[in-house]
């Protein structure tokens, strides 16, 4: 009769003192007693086939994927881990694991059994201790920690900036490993994250990517979830793993931090935001047409200031206001963000509409003058406009507190444009100034706003002095390659400010030079262009043709056979125009094939021995073609 | 970005193949094969170049191609390009099959 006063082995099991649970290697629970669902208040079904991390609060969890499941495949068990498991209705039970991985015969893993111990009470006195540990020395670490991540936000602007910096700033000081995720999807990688000990950092990823968004800030241990929550709006969660004792459990220090975290971040969104939209419309009034024409090269650059809400007020146009004459302008707006993007638009048009009536520049910026007072953000705006004449070059100038472009003349003398200055619009009580020069073919102009010579701490004029040289440097340069050039020369690599630059060539010059990938879609830019340098120099009828069909063919070649088995090759055009006619060149340095080798080749090369005065091709290195032609126009344009 | 385009019509007996843009390498490959698949069982094949803008020796293979394909099916080929479009310019220098080459289109479909 022992039978009925002995508990058999299953109810032992069933009925312990504490919690027992058994999962498979890969963390699925097979088997639970009764002791922990009495304790959690969930049925057997809801736990058995679940992951065994997922029986844990969200913050435990971490902890457990972090410490426990890395020590338990490494070391084959783990002792004392205190954790939080879930329980029915949202409340939680404060326990204590231990956990040891069972093998089979070969050593295989095949089950961990794990066992919970109530830890109710002890936690309670952990909480006791730790409270008494916290003393004046901890609340001052706390507020020196607070202002250096407070300085530190503010020395970035953008959102994912912040958030980097954030995570940088808390480790090692506050965390072994932080991190930040924005918005409500878990993307594969956080939007920002630091971490000291790079191995912990596998098995964070995977845990944090299975983590719901808390709603509340959740702790546990050595782990910290943090909402990042400004008003009603939660922006994101900041997590934190191996949270140093003298923090750690420290909910209302920690809570503080992820609020001023997460002001310092919706501000960065917001400025992000703004910053967007203004660029948006700015590049929108931008991408306008230009107008086409032989004689002249539209070079236009604009290039957006990294991290300054600076933005938006910078502009470029050029029109053509009868067959043959050409406005080109020039302006930037005193303001910030979407509203100095929106009063640019409005100046822009108003420009144009008043550049229309020919009213000469002058008459023009002085009508802007009124149109500006009208328009929010209008005063102090500034403008450069000039109207070009390409039969006869003349070029009529004025400019309302610009600095002046300036003048590449064709024999490489530098200069800036001289008169026509007055001050910003609104600022003006008289009739503007307006002056006049005549171009010589080949002149380069170089229109732009003052984020190309103002940088920070350098006054005006030095800025001034120093484009000056740079543009002296590269005098012999086309419009397009100036502008590129001096872009790269005159700013930093993440300009503060918003900088437009508009390079003009006018009458093509005397040298053309490009460098093109070979590849076939660079073909016909190129011949639109050399044709566009050949008209300029009054090259026309069928010498133009012939030197065209020249050009596009010997790149053709470089293309289907020099660079045949290569996928970036570059091949450079340059033609001269000399007292004899036009010197011709082409250039690449891919492999040479005879023309045997390739069918069909022998058509193009005779082709352009027939139209060509002279060929000489050298394939020393690479292939160089050098073709002569004589040409029957007068060599100085007078279209 | 070179663009090209063609259009093949088929009237009464011909089929009359309409070149828009630039022929150059970067579109003969392309133009090339809807040529082809336009003109399948076609008895008169008209090319015509009134509207290219180009054509280099990449253009002149194309028509090499398409005149042999077509002439080893028994199809009748002609090509139309005005005397004052640019792919006469090649058509003349390149000295280009003259017999096949006509400079109006009635005269094409006048066969």
């Amino acid at each position: 009769m022992l039978s009925a006063v002995e508990e058999t082995a299953e109810e032992l099991y069933e009925d312990a003192p504490c919690g027992y649970m058994s999962s498979l290697p890969d963390g699925t629970i097979v088997k639970v007693n009764r002791t922990f669902l009495r304790w959690t208040g969930l049925e057997r079904d809801e736990v058995v086939g679940r992951p065994i991390a997922s029986v844990f609060s969200p913050a435990s969890r971490l902890y457990f994927e972090v410490h426990a499941a890395r020590q338990l495949e490494l070391e084959g068990a783990v002792h004392g881990l205190a954790l939080e498991v879930d329980a029915q209705r949202g409340s939680t039970l404060p326990v204590m694991i231990d956990a040891a991985v069972k093998r089979d015969a070969d050593g295989r893993p095949r089950l961990v059994r794990t066992t919970f111990f109530d830890a109710t009470e002890r936690t309670a006195y952990e909480r006791e201790l730790l409270a008494a540990r916290r003393g004046e020395q901890a609340a001052r670490e706390r507020m020196a920690l607070l202002a250096e991540i407070g300085l530190g936000l503010d020395e970035v602007r953008t959102l994912p900036q912040r958030a980097q910096r954030l995570a940088e700033l808390l480790v090692p000081a506050a965390a072994r490993a932080a991190w930040v995720d924005v918005g409500d999807e878990r993307t594969e990688e956080p939007e920002a994250m630091a971490v000291s000990d790079s191995t912990a950092l596998e098995p964070l990823l995977s845990a944090r990517r299975r983590l719901p968004a808390p709603a509340a800030p959740l702790f546990h241990a050595d782990v910290a979830l943090l909402p990042l929550r400004v008003r009603d709006r939660v922006l994101g969660v900041l997590g934190m793993v191996g949270i140093p004792e003298a923090f750690a459990g420290d909910t209302v220090f920690l809570a503080d931090l992820a609020a001023r975290a997460a002001t310092a971040l919706e501000n960065a969104r917001l400025y992000d935001h703004e910053r967007s939209v203004a660029h948006a419309l700015q590049h929108s009034l931008l991408a306008a047409d230009l107008p086409t024409d032989p004689r002249l090269a539209l070079a236009p650059r604009y290039r957006s200031g990294v991290a300054s809400l600076e933005v938006g007020g910078d502009w470029y146009d050029a029109f053509e206001l009868a067959p043959g004459r050409i406005g080109i302008c020039v302006g930037d707006v005193v303001a910030r963000g979407l509203e100095a993007a929106t009063t640019m638009g409005q100046l822009r048009s108003a420009l144009r509409a008043l550049a229309a009536a020919e009213l000469g520049p002058a008459g023009v910026l002085t009508r802007l003058d009124a149109f500006a007072e009208q328009v929010p953000r209008g005063r102090m705006a500034t403008v450069a406009y000039a109207e070009l004449d390409l039969g006869d070059g003349g070029l009529r100038f004025a400019f309302a507190g610009h600095p002046p472009p300036l003048l590449v003349a064709p024999d490489g003398d530098v200069s800036l444009l001289e008169g026509g200055r007055s001050a910003p619009l609104g600022a003006a009580r008289t009739t503007r100034p307006e002056a006049e020069v005549t171009l010589a073919p080949g002149t380069r102009l170089l229109f732009y706003t003052d984020g190309l010579i103002d940088r920070r701490g350098r006054s005006l004029e030095r800025g001034l002095t120093r484009l000056l040289e740079e543009t002296g440097r590269r005098r012999a340069e086309s419009a397009s390659r100036l502008a590129d050039a001096l872009i790269e020369a005159m700013l930093p690599r993440e300009p503060h400010d918003d900088v437009c630059v508009l390079a003009v060539g006018f009458g093509a010059g005397t040298r053309f030079d490009r460098e093109l990938g070979a590849r076939a879609e660079e073909l016909a830019p190129l011949r639109d262009e050399l044709r566009a340098w050949l008209t300029g120099n009054a090259v026309v009828g069928h010498d133009r043709d012939a030197l065209v069909f020249a050009a596009s063919e010997a790149v053709t070649n470089a293309i289907e056979h020099a660079y045949r088995d290569v996928a970036a090759g570059l091949v450079w055009v340059s033609a001269r125009m000399g007292d004899d006619g036009i010197l011709l060149r082409v250039t690449d340095h891919g492999r040479w094939r005879p023309p045997g080798e390739v069918e069909d080749r022998g058509r193009g090369l005779l082709l352009l021995d027939k139209l060509m005065d002279d060929i000489d091709v050298d394939h020393e290195a690479g292939t160089t073609v050098t073709m002569r032609k004589h040409v029957t126009a007068p060599t100085r344009p007078r279209t | 970005m070179t663009d090209a385009s063609v259009e093949v019509e088929h009237g009464g007996a011909a089929h009359v193949a309409h070149f828009e843009g630039d022929l150059d390498i970067a579109t003969v490959p392309a133009l090339q094969r809807e040529v082809l698949a336009g003109t399948d069982g076609a008895r008169i094949v008209v090319l015509d170049l009134s509207d290219v803008g180009w054509l280099d020796s990449s253009g002149l293979r194309l028509l090499d191609d398409l005149a042999r394909t077509y002439e080893a099916r028994g199809a009748a080929v002609r090509v139309v390009a005005p005397a004052d479009v640019p792919a006469r310019f090649t058509l003349d220098i390149s000295a280009w099959r003259p017999e096949l080459v006509v400079g109006r289109m009635s005269d094409a479909l006048a066969g």
